[in-house]
């Protein structure tokens, strides 16, 4: 059972209480663009004047988003690493024993931090997130699906060792 | 005859050839439960039991509470003689601060442990996804009958207007 990233946005008991109001309806249609999630006639035509482009037929697997200051990245990127790992369902992937990992990368570590901040406020105030936090380590969280560790990390120097296994 | 087979399942002990402290009707052997400090040891190990969530514990639970109770009694032994300006040795008060907030911060970690587990995201999920169901069938079925209007009261009960 799972929600899509926009069901899960706009949950009143999920993420709804961090982006509420209007102002995120550019996102949640950037974001159902993204994932290749029905869209509404508006939500297209508002997906048409940010991205001056169609939303694309499958779901991609980079986005780049090119906005200025307060527009919502960290958020934004904050919720799709959340949502990546509570809902995460590709073990026929992983190895026994083998862990995924969400990593957000960013420039420096204070930089990272602050998505590592928005994402620890999900699943330590979203009670069934909450409840999935089996540890708290320096740079991070595990989950108690078994097969996922939602983290953060800062660029570069140890992206290297982990092997995306996500299918984005 | 009564055991304690719950608590100890390999083995079954007559409650009689149990110690007086393990059955807890005695505190501490040799200790006249009446005194200031033997109360506030008792009231001490009933706070964190009840921390803890009731009687329902288990031995090494109960081994933590006790040795966090005594070490508290003593330290406000030794607080209370820092306020009344006599000499202290240093050392030993920080050793039982530090020793008092080990066993606190285990106790209140087996605390976290008990605390029941809330919805999971799944069952999150399946009751939210249930609902929206439900409320979309209950859309669809007032856009099917169109004109039709609840009735009142009155109506329903075939009462006067």
């Amino acid at each position: 059972m799972t929600f899509n990233i926009a069901e899960a946005l706009t949950d009143p008991g999920l993420f709804e209480p961090w982006f509420p109001g209007p102002s995120w309806s550019r996102w949640i249609a950037v974001l159902k663009a993204a994932y290749a999630l029905p869209m509404s006639p508006a939500e297209v035509e508002l997906f048409r004047t940010i991205a001056e482009r169609d939303p694309p037929r499958k779901r991609v697997r980079e986005l780049w988003a090119v906005a200025g200051r307060r527009a919502g990245k960290d958020s934004a990127a904050s919720v799709i690493a959340a949502h990546a790992a509570a809902f995460f369902d590709q073990g026929h992937r992983l190895r026994p024993g083998e862990r995924a990992l969400v990593m957000c990368l960013a420039c420096d570590r204070s930089q990272a931090q602050v998505v590592a901040g928005y994402i620890r406020s999900y699943f330590s105030k979203i009670p069934p997130l909450a409840a999935m936090v089996t540890r708290e380590t320096g740079d991070g969280l595990e989950l108690n699906n078994g097969r996922y560790r939602g983290g953060h990390q800062q660029f570069p120097a140890r992206s290297r060792p982990y092997d995306p296994v996500l299918d984005f | 005859m009564e055991t304690i087979e719950a608590r100890t399942p390999n083995v079954s002990v007559s409650l009689k050839t149990r110690s007086a402290i393990s059955n807890g009707k005695r505190m501490l052997p040799g200790v006249d439960g009446r005194s200031p400090a033997a109360r506030r040891y008792r009231d001490l190990v009933a706070d964190f039991t009840r921390d803890l969530g009731g009687a329902a514990l288990s031995a090494a639970e109960v081994a933590l509470i006790r040795q966090a109770a005594a070490l508290m009694v003593r330290a406000e032994a030794l607080q209370a003689a820092i306020i009344r300006g006599e000499t202290v040795d240093d050392e030993t008060a920080v050793r039982l601060t530090n020793a008092a907030t080990r066993v606190l911060t285990a106790i209140s970690g087996r605390k976290r442990k008990r605390e029941p587990a809330s919805q999971t995201l799944d069952e999150y999920v399946a009751a939210r996804k249930a609902a929206r169901a439900a409320e979309a069938e209950a859309t669809r079925v007032a856009a099917a009958l169109p004109g039709e209007t609840v009735p009142s009261a009155g109506e329903r009960t075939g009462d006067a207007p």
